[in-house]
C-alpha cells in the first residue's frame, strides 16, 4: 500500500477534522456586532432515515457455478452497497444562527458508512461566505462470478502460477497421437480441457472499481456584487476491470503463415481477458471570480485537472510459453510448408512469453474561462464566453515490443537490436500538446413584449500540436527473421493485411466547428408560442475522410396552453448534412462511381477499402426529428403522453460523393432489395412513446404509473472483399469484388418500461411508498446476404461466397428484464 | 392585513393563477438570485420557453418529506432545498424521453444517486450547447473520465471529436453505454476494411467474442509505439 492509499484510508478522520474546522470561521466572526434577535427556531432541524432491509428472490442462469450466487449480486449492487439488516440511508441536519451568529451549518449524508456513502458539510452565512466539504464514494461492480488465472505479483505485472502453466503446456503436447501437436489440434482440444479441468481450480475475483473523492469549496462574497470561489477536489479510483489483451501484437501474428499445419511451431494462444489494475488519482483545481450588477455580469475562472495513473503499463503472462521464442523458418517442402512465389521458407511468428500493453498515461489539462452577460438595452441581451484549453501528456514510452526475440536491423543491416531496446524509438516520450478554444456568443433581441429573436454563434477549435513521430509499429511478430520468407515482415516495412504500406507516422488530427443559429419566438398568448429557426454548422477536419462539411438545419416548435391545466408542445427539426468531398485515402483515389470502379478493376487496382464506404459521422445525412408532448395537470389527476422520432437517412443518391447508381443487383433473386448508394450505415430510426399518470386521491394518498415503449432500427450494408488469396484479385476462393458478396446487418432494439407505485402519508408522521418497475428489452442483430443466389456457378466472376463457414448469420437475441419492487 | 392592504396590493403573485407575467414573476426572484449558476438565465432555452422559477422551485413552503428509495430515482447530496421534486424526477416531468433511458441496464449511477441531470447540465442556462456545464460534450465527459483526455501518440479521431458518436450517456441496453452493440458499433464505420468485411461467425478470431475491443482495447487512444491499431 503506498502513501496515497494510506491517505485515503484515513479519510473518515479527515472528514471529522475538516468538518470540525468549519466552525473556525464562526469564532472569527463572533467578534462582529451582536446579531439581531434570532427568529423563532424552526420546528425541525432535519431528519434521519434508517431502517432494516431484507431481500428475497431467486438467482438463476449460472448452473456452472459450484455455489448459488448471492441475491445481492453485481447487477443488484452495480453502483451500490445494499446489504441486509440495519442501515442508515440518509440524514439531513440544518442549524441556522449557530452560536448566536448569523451563520448556518448543514450536514447531510447518504448511504452512511457504506461503500457508496456521501457526506456534505456546509458552513456559511447567506450572501457572505460558504465553506463546503463533500466526500463521495462510488462503487462499480462488473461481476461477482468471475475467475482468473492471473495474480498481480507486483504493480502492473500479472502472472500465472507455474503449476497452471505447466498443466496447460503439458496438455498442449498430449492432445494428439504423435506429439508435437499442431496448433489446429491444440485449438480443438484445449478449450474443453480449460473449461473442465482448469477453470474450476481458478480463484474467484470481483472486478470492481471504487471511486473516492473529497472536494473542498470556499466561496466568499467580497461585496454583494463580487464573489470569489476556490475549489479543490482529489479523487482516487482503485480496483480492477476486465480487459481483453493480446499476447502478440495482432491476432494473426500467432497464426502466421501456414497456420495450423506445422507441429510444435505455433503458440495456440492469442490473447486473454485479464483483470486490469486501476489505481488513478485525479486532482482538480478551480478558481473563479464573478462580478455582477442587475443588468450585466462577468465571470473569469481557471480549471486545472491533473491525472495520475500509478500503473502505467501491464505485463501479463502467456500461459503457453515460458520464454520468448524467436521467429521460426521452415524450408519449403518440409514440416508442412508449401510456399508460393518461389519463396524459400515459411515463417512462424515469434512467440512472446508475456504480452505488454500501455495503460492510460498521466496527463494534465488547463482551461481558462471568460464569460459575460450584458443587458445592452431593454431590448437586447448579449451573452458570450471564451474558453481556451491546454492539454499535456508526456509519459515515457514503452518499447516497441516486450518480446526479446524480435530484432531490428543495425547499421550493417544485421538483425541484432532487440525490439525491447528503447533507443529504437524516435523519442522517449510524446511531449503531447493539444489546444482547444471554445467561443460562444448569443444575442437575444426582444423588439416587442411577445417577440424574441435569438442569434447564436459558436466556434470550437481543436488543435493537436504534438510533434509528428515516425515509428515502426510491430504489427506481426514475424518481424525479424528472413526477409525472403513468405509473410515475412521487416522492421520499417510493416504492411497491412492488404499488402499496402502502413502509415507509420503518428500524425495528429484536429478539427474546427462553427455553428450559427437564428431563431424567433412569438408568444401569441401569455404562455403559448410559436418558434422558427435555422442552424448552420460548418465542420472542418484534418486527417479524416471529409475535410469540409456543411449541415443546414431548420426547426420549429409550437407551445399551446389553451387552459391553465393543459399543455401541448410540438417541435420538428430537419437537418441536411453534405460533405464537400468524401475521400478515404485507403480508397487509393478511386471514386465511388460504377464506371470508375469498373476501370479500376480492369487496371488491376484494388483499394484497401471500398471507395463507396462511408463513415456515419462524416457522410451525407438527412435527419428528421419530431417531438410531441401533451400534458394535463388537474387538481387531482395528472396525465401526460409524448412521442419522439429521430430518423437518420444516409442512403442518399449521389450526395456527398455517394454513388449515382445503385451498388446492388436490382434484378434476379435480389430484386426486392432497395437500392443503396454507399457501404456503411444506411439508416438509423428511433421511435419513443411515453405515458404517465398520477392521481392524488387525497393529500395523503396518491398513485402513479408510467409506461414507455421504444423502438430502434438501424441498417448497414457491407461487402465481403478478400482479394489476396490468389493471383485473380477480383474473384478468388476468398472473395469477390462484386455486389454478389454484399450483406446487410439490421439492428433492432425494443424496450418496454413499466412502473407503478403509491405514496401514502398516515397521521403526518408515517410514510409508506411502494414502487414496482419492469424494464424489458430485446435486442436483435440480424445479418443476411443481399446477392443473387442464382449466380453461384463455379467460375462465375460474381460467385457468392457468403455461404457455409462465411454465412451471414444473425446474432443471438439479447433480452434484458429488470424487475424491482420496493416498499418503504 | 395589518398594513391595510389586500390581496391585490401584493406586488407579485406566483403560480399558474397569477396575473403577473412570467417575466415579472422571474424578475422578483432574479433581483436577489441573478448570480452564480443563474448568471446566464436571460436568453437561456428555459427562459425562452417562458418557464417560471416557480415551475421548478417553491419558496418558503414546507415540502412533504418523502423517504428515499434505493431503487427509484435518487439524487446526489445537494445544499439546494427549494425544488419541488428531487432530481431527476423534476427534469423528467418535461423531458420524458429520458425517463426510460435512465432505466436501462447500462446506465450511469443516476438511480443510485451519484450522478444527476445537473452533473452535466445547468438548467438555468450556460453559454454552451445543450446547456452543458463544459464547453463541449467531450469536455463534459472528460471532467470525470480524465484518463481519456490524452493527447495520445495514436488518436482515434471520432473519439476526440465526440464521445456521443458511440455512447449514449443517458443509458442504453448495450455494455459501456454503447449506442449500438458490438461489433456493429465499429462496423458502421469500419465496414470495408480488414476483418469486418464479412459477417464473421460468432467464434471467429476476427470478431473475438463479438467484441472488437477484446483485442482493440486501447480504442480511445494508445500511447504505445506499436499501438497504431489500438491493440496495446
Amino acid at each position: 500500500m503506498n502513501r496515497k492509499e494510506r491517505t485515503m484510508k484515513k479519510s473518515p478522520i479527515t472528514i471529522i477534522l475538516l468538518f470540525a474546522s468549519l466552525f473556525l470561521p464562526a469564532l472569527l466572526f463572533s467578534q462582529e456586532k451582536p446579531a439581531p434577535p434570532a427568529s423563532p427556531a424552526p420546528a425541525t432541524h432535519g431528519s434521519v432515515e434508517f431502517g432494516v432491509r431484507g431481500v428475497t428472490g431467486d438467482v438463476y442462469g449460472r448452473p456452472d457455478l459450484p455455489f448459488t450466487p448471492s441475491l445481492l449480486n453485481s447487477k443488484f449492487n452495480e453502483y451500490g452497497d445494499r446489504r441486509t439488516g440495519f442501515f442508515v440511508r440518509k440524514f439531513d441536519l440544518h442549524f441556522d444562527d449557530v452560536l448566536g451568529s448569523k451563520n448556518y451549518v448543514e450536514l447531510k449524508s447518504q448511504s452512511t458508512f457504506y461503500k457508496n456513502q456521501s457526506f456534505l458539510a456546509t458552513f456559511g452565512r447567506y450572501r457572505k461566505f460558504k465553506f463546503q466539504f463533500r466526500y463521495d464514494e462510488i462503487p462499480h461492480i462488473f461481476t461477482n462470478t468471475a475467475r482468473s488465472l492471473y495474480v498481480q505479483t507486483s504493480r502492473g505485472v500479472l502472472t500465472i502460477l507455474p503449476a497452471t502453466k505447466q498443466i496447460l503446456q503439458d496438455r498442449s503436447s498430449t492432445v494428439c497421437a504423435t506429439p508435437p501437436c499442431t496448433a489446429a489440434q491444440i485449438n480443438i482440444s484445449l478449450p474443453g480441457f480449460v473449461l473442465t479441468q482448469v477453470v474450476p481450480g481458478e480463484n474467484f475475483i470481483t472486478p470492481s472499481l471504487q471511486r473516492k473523492a473529497g472536494t473542498g469549496l470556499a466561496s466568499w462574497d467580497i461585496t454583494p456584487d463580487w464573489n470569489v470561489s476556490f475549489l479543490f477536489s482529489r479523487e482516487n479510483e482503485v480496483g480492477t476491470r476486465p480487459i481483453g489483451l493480446l499476447f502478440n501484437p495482432s491476432p494473426s501474428a500467432s497464426a502466421s503463415s501456414q497456420p495450423s499445419s506445422v507441429s510444435g511451431r505455433q503458440s495456440p494462444g492469442t490473447g486473454a481477458e485479464v483483470p486490469e489494475p486501476i489505481d488513478y488519482f485525479n486532482n482538480t483545481v478551480r478558481v473563479m471570480t464573478e462580478y455582477g450588477k442587475k443588468d450585466w455580469g462577468i465571470r473569469v475562472g481557471y480549471t486545472g485537472s491533473f491525472f495520475q495513473n500509478n500503473t502505467n503499463s501491464l505485463l501479463f503472462d502467456n500461459p503457453f510459453a515460458t520464454a520468448d521464442v524467436a521467429v521460426q523458418l521452415i524450408p519449403n517442402g518440409t514440416g508442412g510448408c508449401t510456399t508460393t512465389g518461389g519463396r524459400p521458407n515459411c515463417v512462424i511468428g515469434a512467440v512472446p512469453s508475456r504480452g505488454q500493453v500501455d495503460l492510460w498515461p498521466d496527463n494534465d489539462a488547463h482551461y481558462l474561462s471568460f464569460a459575460g452577460t450584458f443587458g445592452l438595452t431593454k431590448y437586447l441581451q448579449v451573452v458570450g464566453s471564451v474558453n481556451p484549453g491546454w492539454l499535456r501528456q508526456n509519459d515515457p514510452f514503452l518499447p516497441y515490443s516486450a518480446n526479446s526475440q524480435i530484432f531490428f536491423a543495425d547499421s550493417s543491416g544485421a538483425l541484432t537490436i532487440p525490439a525491447t531496446d528503447l533507443s529504437l524509438l524516435p523519442a522517449r516520450s510524446l511531449n503531447g500538446k493539444k489546444q482547444t478554444l471554445a467561443m460562444n456568443y448569443t444575442a437575444v433581441f426582444s423588439p416587442l413584449k411577445n417577440v424574441e429573436v435569438k442569434a447564436a454563434y459558436r466556434h470550437y477549435d481543436y488543435n493537436n500540436n504534438t510533434q509528428v513521430l515516425t515509428l515502426i509499429p510491430i504489427l506481426g511478430d514475424t518481424i525479424g527473421g528472413n526477409t525472403a520468407a513468405t509473410a515475412q515482415l521487416t522492421p520499417g516495412t510493416a504492411t497491412s493485411g492488404s499488402g499496402a504500406a502502413e502509415d507509420t507516422a503518428a500524425r495528429t488530427t484536429g478539427f474546427n466547428k462553427k455553428t450559427f443559429e437564428l431563431s424567433g419566438d412569438w408568444f401569441f398568448t401569455k404562455n403559448s408560442s410559436v418558434r422558427f429557426g435555422y442552424e448552420g454548422e460548418w465542420f472542418d477536419r484534418s486527417r479524416r475522410d471529409v475535410a469540409h462539411s456543411v449541415e443546414h438545419s431548420f426547426f420549429g416548435a409550437v407551445d399551446l396552453i389553451p387552459r391553465k391545466d393543459l399543455l401541448f408542445r410540438f417541435s420538428a427539426r430537419h437537418q441536411d448534412r453534405k460533405p464537400k468531398l468524401y475521400e478515404d485515402e485507403a480508397s487509393a483515389g478511386v471514386e465511388c462511381d460504377l464506371t470508375i470502379l469498373a476501370a479500376a478493376r480492369t487496371a488491376g487496382i484494388f483499394p484497401e477499402v471500398h471507395p463507396c464506404g462511408r463513415r456515419f459521422d462524416e457522410s451525407a445525412r438527412l435527419l428528421d426529428r419530431t417531438d410531441t408532448l401533451l400534458q394535463f395537470n388537474g387538481e387531482k389527476l395528472t396525465l401526460s403522453g409524448s412521442f419522439q422520432t429521430i430518423q437518420q437517412n444516409f442512403n442518399r443518391r449521389g450526395v456527398g460523393s455517394n454513388s449515382h447508381d445503385p451498388l446492388n443487383f436490382l434484378v434476379g433473386s435480389a430484386a426486392t432489395t432497395t437500392p443503396y448508394f454507399l457501404y456503411g450505415a444506411l439508416k438509423d430510426f428511433s421511435y419513443i412513446y411515453t405515458f404517465d399518470a398520477t392521481f392524488a386521491y387525497s393529500p395523503e394518498v396518491s398513485f402513479f404509473a408510467e409506461y414507455t415503449h421504444e423502438r430502434y432500427n438501424k441498417r448497414m450494408i457491407s461487402r465481403s472483399r478478400s482479394p489476396f488469396a490468389t493471383a485473380a484479385p477480383f474473384c478468388s476462393a476468398g472473395g469477390c469484388e462484386s455486389a454478389n458478396n454484399d450483406w446487410e446487418s439490421s439492428y433492432r432494439d425494443l424496450f418496454d418500461t413499466y412502473a407503478a407505485g403509491m405514496d401514502l402519508y398516515l397521521w403526518k408522521k408515517v410514510y409508506l411508498t411502494t414502487y414496482y418497475s419492469l424494464s424489458a428489452g430485446k435486442g436483435q442483430v440480424a445479418s443476411r446476404f443481399l446477392g443473387d443466389a442464382t449466380r453461384l456457378t463455379a467460375g462465375d466472376p460474381d460467385k457468392f461466397v457468403l455461404v457455409g463457414a462465411s454465412a451471414a448469420l444473425p446474432y443471438p437475441d439479447t433480452t434484458t428484464r429488470i424487475h424491482e419492487l420496493t416498499v418503504v | 392585513m395589518e398594513a391595510g392592504g389586500g390581496k391585490n396590493s401584493i406586488p407579485i403573485r406566483f403560480g399558474r393563477d397569477s396575473r403577473n407575467s412570467i417575466e415579472e414573476q422571474n424578475a422578483a426572484c432574479l433581483d436577489c438570485h441573478s448570480r452564480g449558476n443563474r448568471m446566464f438565465w436571460k436568453g437561456s432555452p428555459h427562459e425562452s420557453r417562458a418557464m417560471a422559477c416557480v415551475d421548478c422551485h417553491q419558496v418558503k413552503q414546507e415540502r412533504k418529506v418523502a423517504l428515499s428509495s434505493d431503487t427509484r430515482y435518487n439524487a446526489p447530496l445537494s445544499e439546494y432545498r427549494g425544488v419541488k421534486k428531487p432530481q431527476p424526477e423534476l427534469c423528467l416531468s418535461c423531458h420524458q424521453m429520458r425517463r426510460a433511458q435512465l432505466q436501462r441496464s447500462s446506465h450511469m449511477p443516476y438511480r443510485e444517486g451519484k450522478v444527476t441531470c445537473t452533473s452535466c447540465h445547468n438548467p438555468h442556462g450556460t453559454p454552451n450547447p445543450k446547456q452543458l456545464i463544459q464547453s463541449t460534450t467531450n469536455e463534459n465527459c472528460l471532467s470525470c473520465h480524465t484518463e481519456r483526455s490524452g493527447p495520445f501518440l495514436w488518436e482515434h479521431p471520432p473519439v476526440m471529436e465526440n464521445c456521443a458518436n458511440c455512447h449514449e450517456a443517458h443509458g442504453t441496453n448495450n455494455p459501456q453505454l454503447l449506442k449500438v452493440r458490438m461489433p456493429r458499433v465499429c462496423d458502421t464505420c469500419h465496414v470495408t476494411s480488414r476483418h469486418p468485411t464479412s459477417p464473421t461467425l460468432l467464434n471467429s478470431i476476427r470478431d473475438f467474442n463479438r467484441g472488437c475491443t477484446n483485442c482493440h482495447s486501447a480504442i480511445h487512444g494508445s500511447n504505445h509505439p506499436s499501438g497504431n491499431m489500438f491493440l496495446r
